[in-house]
């Protein structure tokens, strides 16, 4: 495990150092000129050519790169070029109103998932098993913003129980959550159904039968414990595409998030914000992904035993 | 004299009621147009302190039987036929919740695969107690206690630090062992076992039923053998019936069998047997195969590959007759054993 656990994680911090630099670069690569945008500002006072030389934007793309990873590792992210806001400041903020979201969600696709999956699986091709793969083939099909729009219908014009955008009470994290939440449960229910089938049909599963256990602890202890391992792997890929899709769902719902915050620096062209928030939710999506891959190995006793021996 | 009997009748001879007797089972398995069956009027019984041996070739309908005693059969398959009396109790009309009493506790199963018939995530220790703590109310102490002793007894060193251990950790003899612990520990009447000892070597083979003899002798224990293997049956059993394409063909005591077989089908197991005979240059192989379920023929089951086959053989289907104490055989036309 050890072992594991050192490879993974090197080969996480060389992937990290790709990463970043091909975000560095791309930004970089991006149409307008940041110093351009910069003269262009109405409070800018300073000459396109000053800001270059400035910001280090003469120097060859490596150099600058190194400069800007040094003052990264070393805590300071610098300041937003539009505001002056310091960068360490949005990213508190965003990240903690993100992570609620993202967190909500995944928490409401798995809670609801495993048992409603688990369950399919045990009575399977019943009328509960057709009426869950259903919600999972819509919840599969239906586009974020789509389904943004019917809640929004539904739940604010219509009957008027929940705000349609912005932060300020605990309801209006409700509709995001729910958006984010539902290709992740559709996703979550096929892969735990599929998953508790297959372990159905062990023989682990009659040899349990035939010494007179409940059907509730051979389901819901014995043959769930053996499914997770899938889950658990899934789990991981799930949270980044969550962190994916809070881009849109937090620009639909206004919600003060990364996402939300770098859709707006991108559009505003304030690019020290753009690029390291970019930065960072690339190496989150990184850091998620080894993690999940440790947990998954460490699920598994059969892998867990080879790999201490 | 030959005479027609209830199949049921021929029991062990030991005047008592014995402790499980399957009448006329039929268990069918569902199928698109018509269901078949995989047991067909299948009729044995066991003795208590009884081993009795169920041989046949693989697809005979040995698992199907066995299953059908626990009411454990897969869902596409049913019991449609028959009584199976445990006790003097007719399993086939028990509720779930009955029936769940009795699986690991008075009606216990091993099956083949050692390998797959434990569940990889849990300590052996737990697989054990569970069993316990479903069938009685004990605390966990003395439930760890008790599986400890069960694998002591099955031969298994250092058994109670061995309760922590996940079955990966076991070899392949050593997790038969625990499997037979997990369904001996309620200390069961009716020992079912399936092909115990088939996926494993022959050393530990011989170990295992060592093992199965010893309990029937120490605990009293009934037990069901199933295997395809006549020398397994030659070696621990007392009594046997012959199993073809969802048939008894051949039922009575294990000695008059291999002493006088008189079914074409069970004299054709012995010859393919390796160690019975000296002739290990050229093994016998019973020639064709078993029929298909769906394709069935009306007479004879086992015609198509029979030596002794005479015309009426394909014109009727051969009932189960005693053709002396004990010792039935479903034959027309049936001849001295020459090896
Ligand atoms: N789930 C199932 N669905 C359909 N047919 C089945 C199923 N299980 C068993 N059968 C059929 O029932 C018949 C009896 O099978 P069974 O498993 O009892 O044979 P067996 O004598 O135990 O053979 P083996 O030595 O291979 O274990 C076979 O023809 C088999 O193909
Ligand atoms: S009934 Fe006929 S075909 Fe069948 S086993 Fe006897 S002799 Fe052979
Ligand atoms: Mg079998």
């Amino acid at each position: 495990m050890a072992r594991t656990i050192v490879y993974r994680s090197l080969y996480a911090v060389l992937l990290l150092i790709a990463a970043s630099f091909l975000v560095f670069y791309g930004m970089r690569l991006a149409p307008g000129d940041v110093a351009e945008v910069l003269a262009s500002h109405p409070t800018g006072q300073m000459t396109v050519e000053r800001i270059r030389e400035d910001l280090g934007l003469n120097r060859p793309v490596f150099v600058q790169y190194g400069t800007y990873m040094r003052e990264l590792l070393s805590g300071n992210l610098g300041v937003s070029l539009v505001t002056g806001e310091p960068i360490s400041e949005i990213l508190r903020t965003s990240a903690s109103y993100t992570l609620r979201l993202a967190v909500l969600a995944f928490l409401l696709s798995i809670g609801l998932a495993i048992p409603l999956g688990a369950l399919a699986a045990w009575k399977r091709n019943s009328l509960f098993d057709q009426g869950t793969m259903l919600i999972a083939v819509i919840g599969m099909g239906i586009p974020n913003f789509f389904l943004a729009v019917l809640l929004i219908q539904l739940f604010t014009v219509r009957l008027g129980w929940l705000p349609v955008a912005g932060y300020e009470t605990p309801k209006h994290i409700i509709m995001p959550a729910l958006v984010l939440a539902a290709e992740a449960l559709a996703i979550n229910l096929r892969v735990v159904r599929s998953s508790v089938l297959e372990e159905l049909g062990r023989d682990y599963v009659r040899t349990l039968k035939a010494k007179g256990l409940s059907n509730r602890r051979i389901l819901w202890l014995h043959v769930l414990r053996n499914s997770l391992p899938p889950v658990i792997a899934l789990a991981g890929i799930m949270m980044r595409t969550l962190l994916g899709y809070t881009l849109i769902v937090e620009t639909i719902f206004r919600w003060p998030g990364l996402g939300y915050q770098l859709v707006n620096a991108v559009l505003k062209r304030d690019y020290t914000v753009a690029q390291t928030l970019a930065i960072l939710l690339t190496a989150a999506v990184i850091i998620f992904n080894a993690l999940a891959d440790l947990l998954q190995q460490w699920a598994d006793p059969r892998t867990r035993g080879k790999a201490g021996a | 004299m030959t005479a027609m009997v209830p199949t049921a009748d021929i029991d062990s001879g030991s005047g008592t009621a014995p402790l499980l007797q399957v009448r006329d089972l039929v268990t069918s398995i569902k199928g698109r147009k018509s269901d078949v069956a995989a047991v067909d009027h299948v009729s044995f019984s066991v003795s208590r302190g009884e081993i009795f041996g169920v041989v046949g070739e693989s697809g005979c309908g040995k698992s199907m039987t066995a299953l059908s005693i626990l009411r454990l059969i897969p869902v596409n398959a049913a019991i449609t036929g028959g009584a199976i009396l445990f006790d003097g109790v007719d399993l086939t009309t028990l509720n779930e919740r009955a029936m769940r009493s009795i699986r690991g506790n008075r009606i216990s199963m091993v099956f083949q695969e050692p390998m797959t018939a434990l569940d990889p995530s849990f300590t052996v220790g737990t697989q054990i107690t569970e069993v316990i703590h479903a069938h009685s109310n004990v605390s966990k102490a003395e439930a760890r206690e008790r599986a400890a002793q069960m694998l002591d007894r099955l031969g298994i060193t250092n058994a109670a630090s061995r309760l922590d251990s996940y079955p990966h950790q076991f070899s392949g003899g050593m997790r038969q062992r625990v499997m037979m612990a997990l369904a001996l520990v309620m200390n069961p009447q009716l020992l079912i076992a399936d092909e115990p000892t088939t996926a494993l070597d022959v050393t530990i083979q011989a170990q295992i039923l060592d093992l199965i003899a010893e309990l029937r002798r120490d605990m009293g224990l009934s037990v069901l053998l199933i295997t395809h293997n006549l020398g397994v049956v030659h070696e621990i059993a007392d009594r046997v019936a012959v199993m073809y394409a969802g048939e008894v063909v051949e039922i009575g005591p294990v000695q008059q069998i291999f002493a006088n077989p008189q079914h074409p089908y069970t004299q054709g197991l012995l010859r393919s047997m390796p160690y019975l005979t000296d002739r290990q240059d050229r093994l016998y192989v019973i020639p064709g195969r078993v029929p298909e379920l769906r394709a069935m023929p009306s007479g004879c089951r086992f015609a198509a590959r029979c030596r002794n086959r005479i015309p009426i053989c394909t014109q009727r289907h051969p009932q189960l007759v005693e053709n002396e104490p004990r010792h039935a055989l479903r034959c027309f036309n049936p001849t001295p054993y020459v090896d």
